[in-house]
């Protein structure tokens, strides 16, 4: 490679074409392609690893969808044959600069998650992968404050370590960092999306009209009682992931009725100020052709204009909610948050409509933003006073199973839930009020999904909707987290 | 060990201290934002309890009472809360004064039947502060939504309600029949529709009575909006009606007729779209395609037709596979190549692209 420089300019000079234009030209393309090829880091092309790597430990990519806590991943070398030594590699975030938005991904070490309170925090991690192709396990989450901005802008880039430094890419993994956020801040792809699978959602042959038909006698099963919070925790998770099976990169927002929402009380979202009565929306709007029961349109006429909220009627703030627990934050008491601010959420948003009246609320599909907004404020108390272990009083109210008294079946802490344990009419004692159920129990149980295997299980208890962050004594959570609640 | 002169493990040792510091920085910072947060808390309660003292404390004027408790939704503390409600039960006090105590402590409903009593009882009485009067319907509104609703006092809510329903103050009255509708209340709807039919009897302007019929359908409600649909006392209430009667067969044909009449106002059009498009999804298609192939109709109401009927063939697109394009899909098409309106061939345009 060194003398062929040397023999062409030989060449050239006996020839006097040294001083031509095109002899130039064409020796200095030579001499610049042979010093590129100096510095490209090289290896033996018959030993190029290549790499697998598997989010949630499945080869599947219909889960890799994370949230704020960790999740397991591995790596392994698939051409392993071709390697007598372990290969060192560096694992990162492929979207290194903090100021570029979208998802961001931190790593750890299997050992270093002994702690189930803890999660990914490095932003690099080595690792060794070994020779005979067995899986090298590890960890990652996403990172507080960085939740995706579309499907697969968190990417795991793997780089080879080696000695000189001068590592190159072997291997890449695109997931989401699927979070569910603050939907007054959404992006307008992230808008589009939602109402875009709402909407198929709604003209899927009853796949909306259901939940509908579930809310409208659930009464008693999910209201005015301990559960009110588990069981909407529960229902509101099941709409969301028939969103996902339609669009895997949605989330289920959340209204932030304690502040001003102008961007979701909007005619390009979920209905600018109302028409005789019903929310006004673009014409390109999915969500101005909804129809639920054989009606058409939203019936909803807020009582307080987009600039403002409905704190100005009496509704309670973040900060008094969070308070309600009382002296010893207790959940017995936390609970009355059903009445202020929910109710008054309702109430105040609904006007003359839908969303006023336990029967008919869901006929509005902002019903299960402001659940979703009443279900961050309970995971936000949680995180606050540490409230996940079901088995503390102060994390949950009452313990144990149904038994005859003041308390309806089915918000005891291990009580199965109507409509997802089937249950109907009056199975226990004739004289028992508490124990009825509905005569019917639409819906079914529970589905079950592929990555989140029995999470909830098929009929869920209150007891199974308290620690719905995974972690890795417990890697099946529910598979959500809110954009300003933390891992715990 | 620093002083081993071994590089390499000195260099290991040192670099698991940075990474040991740096997870307990991590891990720290993390504990401590949560008591950030609490402390945070705490410091908004006890904020909550001065100003309940300003607030509490009657030699205060109104004004200063008002504005100590003006950012603060709720009471927190056992005393402040007990304190309130003395405030609420005490008729000396101002009703401005009496509303704001209320609304802070309303919470507390769940376990006070003792104050909900008196709460139906003045919402009941026309004599009643208007201010407080109005309050008080806004609170129990709130904890009634779902809160209350097994509290054996619901019954009597609701029966305070119906006596709402007559009341002087239209605010109030609105709201009763409104929360009475929609729990499809037999009392409510039956002088809904007496005012309907005779309009002496009518506590409630027309299309509004019609709206809040529409919450709750049911086999005796329909023949009587379709006669008012008839002979409407406004375009108002006409309007209302079209958009509930697609589903009732004898109104169907008349709906059909508005939907296709060009000289019908474009509000009536629209909502006969409506109406069709949720109760006759089958034959939606064919019911809109004139409206949609006729260039003197607007842009939006045409657009309107083709969102809705692109909207169910997206979400079905699996039931279309392998179907041969209906006469939809082709008036689509010629209206993409020659439609005079550039909305509508955008619109049209985008409906190729996404149901083909």
């Amino acid at each position: 490679m060194i003398l062929l420089p040397t023999l062409t300019s030989n060449f050239f000079q006996s020839k006097n074409l040294t001083r031509h234009p095109l002899v130039i030209l064409v020796f200095a393309i030579l001499l610049a392609v042979f010093a590129g090829c100096a510095v490209i880091p090289t290896r033996p092309t018959e030993s190029f690893p290549l790499l697998e790597i598997q989010v949630n430990n499945t080869s599947e990519t219909i889960d890799d969808y994370i949230t704020w806590a960790p999740t397991y991943c591995r790596i392994r070398i698939i051409n392993h044959n071709q390697f007598t030594s372990a290969i060192d590699v560096t694992l990162n975030n492929m979207n290194l600069d903090p100021a570029s938005p979208g998802g961001k991904l931190l790593f750890d070490t299997v050992v270093s998650q002994s702690n189930p309170t803890t999660t990914a925090t490095q932003t690099t991690l080595n690792l060794s992968l070994p020779a005979d192709g067995s899986w090298a396990n590890f960890v990652i989450a996403g990172q507080f404050g960085s939740p995706s901005l579309r499907d697969k802008d968190a990417v795991i880039q793997v780089t080879e370590n080696r000695p000189d430094s001068t590592g190159i890419t072997l291997s890449r993994k695109a997931l989401m960092v699927r979070i569910r956020k603050n939907a007054n801040t959404l992006t307008r792809e992230e808008r589009d999306r939602f109402l875009n699978a709402l909407a198929i959602l709604n003209m899927t042959f009853d796949n909306y009209e259901i939940y509908q038909e579930i809310h409208s006698i659930a009464f008693g099963q999910a209201h005015s009682g301990p559960a009110f919070l588990a069981w909407h925790r529960i229902y509101i998770l099941r709409l969301e992931r028939e969103l996902q099976a339609i669009d895997p990169s949605v989330a289920l927002h959340y209204w932030r009725f304690d502040e001003a929402a102008p961007n979701v009380f909007h005619n390009d979202f979920m209905g600018g100020p109302p028409i005789s009565g019903f929310a006004d929306f673009s014409l390109s709007n999915p969500l101005n052709t909804w129809v639920i029961e054989n009606l058409s349109g939203i019936l909803r006429s807020p009582q307080f204009s987009p600039a403002t909220s409905p704190t100005t009627l009496g509704l309670i703030d973040e900060a008094a909610t969070l308070n309600l627990g009382g002296t010893g934050s207790l959940y017995a008491n936390f609970r009355s948050m059903e009445g202020n601010p929910h109710g008054m959420a309702h109430v105040s948003a609904a006007g003359g409509g839908w969303l006023g009246s336990l029967t008919t609320a869901v006929r509005d599909p902002i019903f299960f933003m402001l659940h979703g907004n009443i279900d961050r404020l309970w995971a936000k108390w949680q995180w606050t006073y540490n409230r996940y272990d079901p088995i503390m009083v102060a994390s949950y109210s009452p313990q144990g199973a149904y038994s005859p008294g003041n308390i309806r079946m089915g918000h005891y802490l291990e009580d199965t839930m109507w409509p997802w344990n089937g249950l109907t009419g009056d199975p226990g004692t004739p004289t028992d009020p508490n124990d009825d159920r509905p005569s019917t129990a639409p819906g079914g149980p529970f589905p079950q999904t592929v990555s989140r295997f029995l999470s909830p299980p098929p009929t869920p208890r209150p007891f199974d909707t308290l620690q719905y962050e995974s972690t890795t004594l417990n890697p099946s959570g529910l598979g959500f987290a809110y954009d300003d609640v933390p891992f715990k | 060990m620093i002083l081993r002169t071994d590089f390499k493990l000195t260099w290991i040792y040192l670099t698991g201290c940075l990474v040991f510091m740096l997870a307990s920085v991590a891990y720290g910072q993390e504990t401590s934002d949560r008591e950030t947060h609490k402390a945070q808390l705490d410091a908004y309660r006890q904020q909550v309890a001065q100003a309940a003292q300003v607030f509490l404390d009657t030699s205060n004027t109104d004004n200063e009472r008002a504005a100590a408790i003006e950012s603060y939704g709720s009471f927190f503390e056992e005393n402040d809360v007990a304190g309130a409600r003395r405030i609420i039960l005490n008729p000396e006090e101002s009703p401005r004064i009496r509303a704001l105590a209320l609304i802070r402590i309303d919470n507390i409903l769940m376990k006070d039947d003792s104050l909900v009593i008196h709460l139906l009882r003045w919402l009941e009485e026309p004599e009643t502060p208007k201010e407080l009067r109005h309050t008080t319907a806004r609170v129990l509104q709130g904890a009634m939504f779902s809160l209350l609703m097994l509290n054996t006092l619901h019954a009597d809510y609701l029966v305070t309600l119906r006596v709402l329903t007559r009341d002087m103050d239209m605010k109030l009255r609105e709201m009763a029949f409104t929360t009475l509708a929609a729990k499809g209340d037999n009392y409510a709807q039956q002088q809904l529709l007496e005012g309907l039919e005779s309009s002496e009897k009518a506590l409630l302007p027309p299309h509004l009575s019609v709206q809040l019929l529409g919450l709750r359908l049911n086999e005796k409600i329909y023949p009587v909006l379709h006669d008012v649909m008839l002979d409407p006392p406004d375009e108002a209430t006409r309007l209302e009606t079209v958009r509930l009667l697609g589903g009732y067969e004898p109104s169907q044909a008349r709906i059909i007729r508005y939907l296709k009449d060009p000289n019908e106002s474009e509000q009536i059009r629209r909502a006969a779209m409506g109406t069709l498009n949720a109760n006759d999804p089958e034959n939606f298609p064919s019911h809109v395609l004139p409206v949609i192939l006729e260039e003197s109709a607007s842009d939006d109401l045409r657009s309107y037709g083709i969102h809705a009927v692109k909207q169910r063939r997206m979400a079905n697109r699996f039931k279309l596979l392998g179907l041969p394009e209906d006469e939809f899909d082709k008036a689509i098409r010629m209206l993409e190549r020659n439609s005079e309106s550039a909305t509508i061939r955008g619109v049209a345009m985008e409906y190729i692209r996404k149901v083909h």
